[in-house]
């Protein structure tokens, strides 16, 4: 491949071509990442030199919003033949991949309606930033903005931007019809002057392209039976939200979101981009006044409780992505199936930490619970009593009380006895309730280190429907292939009708209970599904990284499921710790009582003890 | 089990699939139902080069990120039967079939059957609020129709002509050969006349079907409206 030279001489090689549109074609620079080159088809013109001259001036200003030339391109050396334009590479994702929500699914995993927002406030803002300079886009459309998440938006294909030299307009004669705006449709674009209104039709488009979701504004059901192709919509401001009353011919799809979802403010410049009055110079919003009113949306954004990937204005009476999934199953932002797994925990260590053995402690020797009942007259009750006063007062009674004070003495030691015995049998309660526990906890350790944990569930139940979805998109593919179209080793016209006739007709018939009801010789039963399994093998199936909400609510029902099964067998491996407390406890109080009992009998003890002990003093 | 192959089927999806499909891509679609002639005359090297071509077109349309969102296919062949090799699927999924000659030339049947499902499809369109582009009917053959005395071949005429006056579908015929150009023509519109292919340029045929219907989605230097890319590369008069 020839070379090619910038303006200041330099030489560059050119590499493999990396987009070709109306004008030209786009090709990488060897060992340049930062820019690429655009050829045109045919020889520039003196005028095509002069509009790129006056871009390359603002290439500076706006290189955050707009890839504009930064050099022209020359095919000699001698800087004579001029043949297209350096342009810097601007990398990231077209915006339709943004928009679209297949694409969107598999490149942004988990992006949410924030990120369309944000995106359309960005692109507001590139537009204002380049009418601000004077400049028109003219080629508005899906392919000419590049997005960069988290970075912001570039325009490409810059080289049709309008711009005037000093001298003379240079005007952007490129367009789609799918982005001209009706005063144009229809038009041959060739030098027609365009204006910033022009431009401002493409980027309400835009936006609203962003914001709902890849729902054109043009695009709706029809109320007649007319074909209604997307550039006549336009031509007749068919714009498919518009109030009913204008009786205009769509109206709104069912599964796109509500124009409710909307702050008014925001649905009333729509409204103004597209009605019949727009044709008018200075008639749309400007760019600017789309970037406050976005940027006042980016700030009034909730999440829904429903899911955390549903995002919306605070103002809607209810989460448009949670309508839109009720009324038809689709999920417009659905969470990626990495975000479901990380906020998991594993309870296997808070369950384990849940059961602790009980503290028992051997009951001490405490003070009487009950008052202590002093006898009032220590010594020989009724006719004794009054004989002992009379007779053998002094003699008697010190025998008598001696008698007793051994009798309390005794039992003092035998109630103190009985209480050591039963703090022994606490101890022991205690030793072997604790020698259990610990058994019947490493039981219940080991079982749940058999358990998969819930981390682990949830990654199976996620592969697993990741893993069906895939699976029902091959088969779709499997279903396409009508067997009697291929040749199939060992199927020859009479098996072929005898596959008919069981109804196997396509590859994903070819299962190996149908083919055994079908009578189907094992060798052929074989030969076919290997031919099935080649042709599968064939089939590239995009993986599905990401769940729907519809995929989220089966993987929680299924996780429900399980967590109710495992609780049900954690409550019976758990059981005997339970049960060996329960046991315990009982021991443990039963042996109380009698302990507490007997200190009541020792208190009563000591204290008829100490009476005596008062009176016979000498 | 999606029944592919029964007469006059109604389309089988439910519509909260299709709401589900169309909700995932709600871009613009521009339906395109191939109509090829798998007759026994075009066993051989016919055969083969026309699958190769089938399978030229499908990668050429899946490498264009927004075309292949955009350009829904539906094949029917022709060959004994009436067959739906493949109903509508989206770009993105579609997968070239391959396809075996034998039989006659049912082509008037065919092409009613392709009318049919073109009309199933846009319903479907219009429910879910998707815009459409005008459908193509693109029928390549190289004989004639073995049906013509058979009602199916006036209907068929019928049906094609007053479609391209209302604006309904446009119609491209293409004669393979020895096809009976004669035949084909009564068919085709008067503003657009059968072509006739280039030796065996099945590949060149497909690459310029597939770069027509990019053409939906890209930029048009000089006018806004859609304009073909030159059919020269295969055929022996220019569109």
């Amino acid at each position: 491949m020839s070379p090619i030279f910038d303006e200041s001489g330099t030489v560059f090689q050119m590499e493999a071509e990396l987009a070709r549109g109306g004008q030209g074609v786009v090709r990488k620079l060897r060992a340049v990442n930062s820019h690429l080159v655009k050829i045109w088809h045919s020889a520039p013109s003196q005028a095509d030199r002069r509009r790129s001259e006056a871009l390359r001036q603002l290439a500076g200003s706006l290189s955050d919003v707009a890839a504009l030339p930064v050099s022209l391109a020359f095919s000699d050396a001698a800087k004579t033949r001029h043949c297209g334009v350096f342009i810097p590479l601007a990398e990231g994702l077209d915006v339709f991949e943004i928009y679209n929500m297949g694409s969107r699914r598999v490149l942004l995993p988990g992006a949410t309606f924030e990120l369309l927002v944000k995106t359309a406030k960005q692109t507001a803002q590139a537009f204002a930033k380049v009418h601000a300079h004077g400049l028109v886009i003219g080629d508005v459309n899906e392919k000419n903005l590049k997005v960069m998440p988290g970075h912001g938006v570039r325009l490409i294909d810059t080289d049709s931007f309008q711009v005037h030299d000093g001298e003379r307009l240079h005007t952007s004669d490129v367009g789609t019809p799918l982005w001209t705006p009706p005063e144009l449709q229809g038009i041959k674009l060739t030098g027609v002057q365009r204006t910033a209104n022009h431009d401002l039709f493409g980027l309400a488009q835009l936006i609203f392209l962003l914001l709902f979701s890849g729902r054109h504004p043009f695009a709706g059901v029809p109320v007649g039976n007319d074909d209604l192709q997307p550039h006549d919509a336009i031509r007749q401001h068919a714009f498919a939200y518009a109030p009913a009353k204008l009786g205009l011919p769509l109206s709104p799809p069912k599964a796109a979101p509500s124009f409710a979802m909307l702050p008014p403010p925001i649905q009333q410049a729509f409204l103004e981009a597209f009605e019949p009055s727009s044709r008018q110079e200075g008639m749309r919003p400007s760019a600017q006044s789309w970037a406050d009113l976005l940027v006042n949306l980016e700030h009034d954004l909730i999440r829904c409780q429903a899911s955390p990937a549903h995002c919306h204005w605070k103002g809607a009476m209810e989460c448009p992505w949670c309508t839109i999934f009720k009324q038809t199953g689709a999920d417009l932002f659905p969470r990626a199936s990495h975000d479901l797994l990380s906020s998991v925990k594993d309870p296997v260590a808070e369950v384990l930490k849940s059961h602790q053995p009980f503290a028992f402690q051997v009951t001490t020797e405490t003070a009487a619970v009950m008052p202590v009942q002093i006898p009032i007259q220590p010594g020989p009750q009724g006719l004794m009593s009054w004989c002992s006063r009379l007779l053998f007062r002094q003699h008697w009674q010190k025998n008598w009380q001696q008698e007793e004070m051994r009798k309390q003495r005794a039992l003092i030691k035998d109630i103190s006895d009985k209480i050591r015995s039963l703090q022994q049998v606490q101890r022991q309660v205690i030793v072997n309730y604790q020698r259990d526990f610990q058994r019947h906890k490493k039981s219940l350790q080991d079982w749940l280190k058999r358990q998969p944990s819930m981390a682990k569930k949830r990654s199976q139940f996620l592969e697993g429907v990741l893993k069906s979805n895939n699976q029902e998109s091959l088969n779709k593919h499997l279903e396409c292939m009508m067997l009697q179209d291929y040749k199939i080793p060992m199927v020859g016209d009479s098996r072929m009708a005898k596959l008919r006739s069981a109804n196997i007709l396509t590859a994903a018939d070819l299962q190996p209970q149908q083919l055994q009801a079908a009578s189907m010789p094992s060798n052929v039963i074989t030969s076919l599904l290997k031919w099935r399994r080649r042709m599968a093998r064939g089939i590239k199936v995009t993986k599905s990284v990401v769940l729907s909400f519809q995929d989220q609510a089966r993987v929680e029902q299924m996780l429900q499921q399980a967590e109710q099964d495992h609780q049900r067998k954690l409550a019976s491996v758990q059981q005997p710790l339970a049960a060996c407390t329960k046991s315990a406890q009982q021991k443990m109080l039963a042996t109380e009582a009698s302990i507490r009992s007997l200190c009541q009998q020792k208190a009563q003890a000591d204290a008829v003890l100490a009476s005596f002990q008062s009176t016979f003093s000498p | 089990m999606k029944r592919l192959h029964a007469e006059n089927e109604a389309i089988t999806m439910t519509p909260t699939i299709i709401d589900v499909d169309f909700a995932d891509n709600p871009e613009p679609r521009a339906p395109t139902i191939l109509l090829v002639d798998t007759s026994g005359s075009m066993s051989g090297k016919k055969i083969e080069a026309l699958n190769r071509g089938l399978e030229q077109f499908a990668s050429e349309l899946a490498a264009d990120n927004l075309a292949r969102k955009r350009v829904d296919v539906a094949i029917v062949s022709f060959g004994g039967t009436v067959k739906t090799v493949c109903d509508f699927t989206n770009a993105e999924s579609f997968l070239a079939p391959t396809l075996q000659a034998d039989g006659g030339t049912p082509m008037g049947e065919a092409v009613v059957r392709a009318v049919t499902m073109l009309e199933q499809r846009k319903m479907q369109y219009r429910a879910a609020g998707i815009a459409y582009y005008r459908p193509w009917l693109f029928l390549i053959t190289d004989g004639e129709p073995t049906d013509d005395g058979s009602h199916y071949w006036q209907d068929a005429i019928a049906l094609i002509h007053e479609g391209e006056m209302k604006g309904k579908l446009s119609f491209f015929g293409v004669g393979v050969e020895e096809a009976n150009m004669k035949r084909l023509n009564l068919l085709c519109p008067p503003k657009r006349p059968a072509m006739k292919l280039r030796g065996l340029c099945f590949r060149e045929l497909f690459s310029w079907l597939s770069s027509s219907l990019k053409a939906v989605s890209s930029s048009t230097p000089g006018a806004a409206s859609l304009t073909l890319p030159s059919s020269a590369g295969w055929s022996s008069i220019d569109l």
